[in-house]
């Protein structure tokens, strides 16, 4: 099992108030999974994308990634497993506007250490091919459109071989024929093996994963399988566990 | 082996990307880091330009020291302030030849020592004279002490003092105001109503910057014996010691030998004074760490304002890429690649700032240099000036950039990320 979260909770203090932005959360995700969790703003996807990305700790309950419990990590800890384990696809991009697209991608190679110069560059170029980008070597982000920027951002994500790609509303920023291009790219990674967790509201970017789950209230309300089968019309069946 | 290397890579490769970032940073924002570093400018311009003035000074006096000769001692009669001798007349106070006899033997450190005495008389030759000429009686040792060479004739000799003989070196000055010709020797000069032969001439007392003017070069010399003999005159003693280092011990050989010689009981105070010029080198020394340490003091005060506008400035770009630092987090920037990037930051803009300040001090000591007058034509800023500026530069650096970096290290990576 990839991912293994037990009855994980995430309290947030405000002033006096306790909010349980995660409440008993139990998932598993196998390796080559495709998912998508949906909900409502507030509902705590969000919380769980930065606990699943080891950005958040959990309050209570365990987190085990690949068999190892990141729980007990220290912050530098933390750190290492989110530079080997996971790559982030952020709605925003977040690419540094000083650095050009290859650059961008080597960013994660330089804090893994133990790469060379040359096995850096090779590496994120190679990344920067395989998302379609080969022109785009050079440019700086402010030179780049929407999509080519989220492209960018992906390659960055894959460039350490992640075992999970975690995509916070990855097609938020752009128009739909881009999304649906960034989502084509999604479908490719999945079909190459990529595990890939994916936050969005949009039923129809939902589509592309094989497994949607619902979340309300810091819990996960339900548990769809869309099948590994593509292209199936909107509102499939719902199999709940 | 791989495993053991990794952790020293990674720091290099963390360290190399930090400087490029830093200086990436630096060039971005030209203006505002110009800025921030005038403090530290300021503050390592004027420590290079005082150093530097301090050793040019430094280099000339010794110069002068030299040309001087720092193992030099002399033994000059004193009147005691206090005590009985306080009412001795000026006979019981004033050395006697005799006082001098066996010095060499008592005092192993002594190399040497001549006889002087010192007046100041009008000298004629023919219808020419010199009002105010230095007429020194000397020892044939007077030569082995001073190094001023015999130019023309020859140098005095036992016989010239033991005979008493009237004759005389001069300096080409007083040939030249004397209208005597190259070859003066044989010739005859006046001197209190006197007559000397000319047997040799003396180069001239070498004009040595800040002590030049110590005494004119229109010098004649003759015999310590004949000047004794001829004018019963106040006499004092230049002596030279084997080696400069042995000064100190030479001095109490000295002070021993003559309180014997001059039959000073246990309790009466010295009635004679020994004059070193090693020690006013070491006064000029002790002046200078006075005057380091005054500089130092404004310095320092400089560098902290410096300091504090470091930190200001880094406490900003902190907050503006609040982004950056929690994307870098999210791609796995471990607290003290982060910590370290900013704190490269901070040295590199400090030692920036350190170079302009070389810069600076090294345009503010060509011009004191070319200050006529100053006698600070030999400053120049040591190496180890430049080292310890960019020491001081860089230590400024970690102390003030170690607060933002650790700001910047500790954020948390999730409200960074969502930092606008």
């Amino acid at each position: 099992m990839l991912i293994q979260l037990k009855d994980v909770t995430r309290v947030y203090r405000v002033g006096v108030e306790r909010i349980h932005a995660l409440d008993g959360i139990n998932l598993e995700v196998k390796s080559n999974e495709y998912v998508a969790v949906m909900g409502a703003s507030g509902s705590g996807k969000s919380t769980l994308m930065n606990i699943l990305g080891c950005l958040d700790r959990c309050s209570g309950g365990t987190y085990e990634l690949n068999g190892h419990n990141t729980t007990r990590l220290s912050s530098g800890g933390l750190a290492h497993v989110r530079n080997t384990q996971i790559g982030f696809v952020f709605q925003s991009f977040e690419l540094l506007p000083r650095l050009n697209a290859l650059k961008n991608v080597e960013l994660p190679l330089i804090y893994a250490g133990g790469n060379t110069w040359l096995t850096r560059r090779t590496r994120a170029k190679e990344k920067l091919v395989s998302v379609g980008l080969s022109g785009r070597i050079k440019h700086r982000p402010n030179q780049l459109s929407g999509g080519e920027k989220q492209r960018v951002a992906i390659a960055r994500a894959l460039s350490n071989n992640p075992s999970i790609l975690l995509a916070d509303e990855p097609t938020g920023n752009l128009d739909s024929r881009t999304s649906r291009d960034i989502m084509v790219l999604f479908d490719e990674l999945h079909q190459q093996g990529q595990t890939i967790v994916m936050v969005t509201h949009e039923r129809d970017v939902a589509e592309h994963a094989e497994r949607i789950l619902t979340m309300e209230d810091g819990r996960i309300v339900s548990d769809e399988n869309t099948g590994p089968s593509r292209r199936t019309p909107a509102n499939g069946g719902a199999d709940d566990d | 082996m791989i495993r053991l290397l990794a952790a020293p890579l990674l720091f290099v490769a963390l360290l190399l990307q930090s400087i490029r970032l830093a200086l990436g940073q630096i060039w971005a924002n030209k203006m505002r880091s110009t800025l921030t570093t005038v403090g530290i400018v300021i503050g390592v311009a004027s420590v290079t330009a005082v150093i530097a003035a301090l050793t040019g000074l430094r280099a000339k006096v010794l110069k002068d020291f030299e040309t001087l000769g720092t193992n030099k001692i002399f033994i000059v009669p004193h009147w005691p302030r206090e005590g009985k001798f306080r009412h001795f007349n000026w006979r019981q106070i004033r050395f006697q030849p005799k006082q001098f006899e066996e010095l060499l033997e008592r005092c192993p450190s002594i190399e040497d020592y001549t006889l002087m005495t010192d007046r100041s008389q009008t000298v004629y030759h023919g219808v020419h004279n010199i009002d105010g000429a230095r007429v020194n009686g000397i020892n044939p040792s007077w030569h082995r002490i001073e190094n001023r060479s015999v130019i023309a004739g020859r140098p005095f000799t036992l016989m010239d003092e033991e005979n008493g003989w009237q004759v005389c070196l001069i300096t080409p000055e007083v040939r030249d105001e004397l209208r005597l010709d190259r070859d003066c020797m044989g010739k005859r000069i006046v001197i209190d109503r006197r007559s000397f032969e000319i047997v040799g001439v003396v180069e001239g007392r070498v004009k040595s910057g800040m002590f030049g003017n110590m005494g004119s070069s229109k010098e004649v010399f003759i015999p310590f014996q004949t000047a004794w003999r001829l004018w019963d005159p106040w006499i004092y003693a230049m002596a030279s010691c084997r080696k400069a280092e042995l000064s100190a011990e030479a001095q109490a050989e000295l002070r021993f030998f003559l309180r014997q010689s001059r039959r000073l009981g246990p309790g009466d105070p010295d009635t004679f004074r020994l004059e070193v010029i090693g020690e006013y080198l070491k006064m000029f020394n002790k002046m200078a760490v006075m005057i380091t340490a005054v500089a130092g003091g404004v310095v320092g005060i400089s560098l902290l304002v410096g300091g504090v506008g470091i930190m200001n400035i880094m406490l900003v770009s902190v907050s503006e890429r609040t982004r950056e630092i929690g994307l870098r987090k999210a791609v796995g920037a471990k607290p003290s690649a982060i910590l370290l990037q900013f704190l490269v930051e901070s040295i590199v803009l400090c030692l920036f700032g350190g170079l302009l300040g070389v810069l600076m001090g090294q345009g503010m000591t060509s011009m004191i240099a070319k200050i006529p007058g100053a006698g600070l034509d030999m400053a120049y800023i040591p190496l180890w000036a430049i080292g310890l500026s960019f020491g001081f530069a860089g230590s400024v650096g970690v102390f003030f950039g170690m607060f933002p970096a650790i700001k910047a290290a500790r954020l948390d990576p999730i409200d960074a990320l969502r930092h606008e």
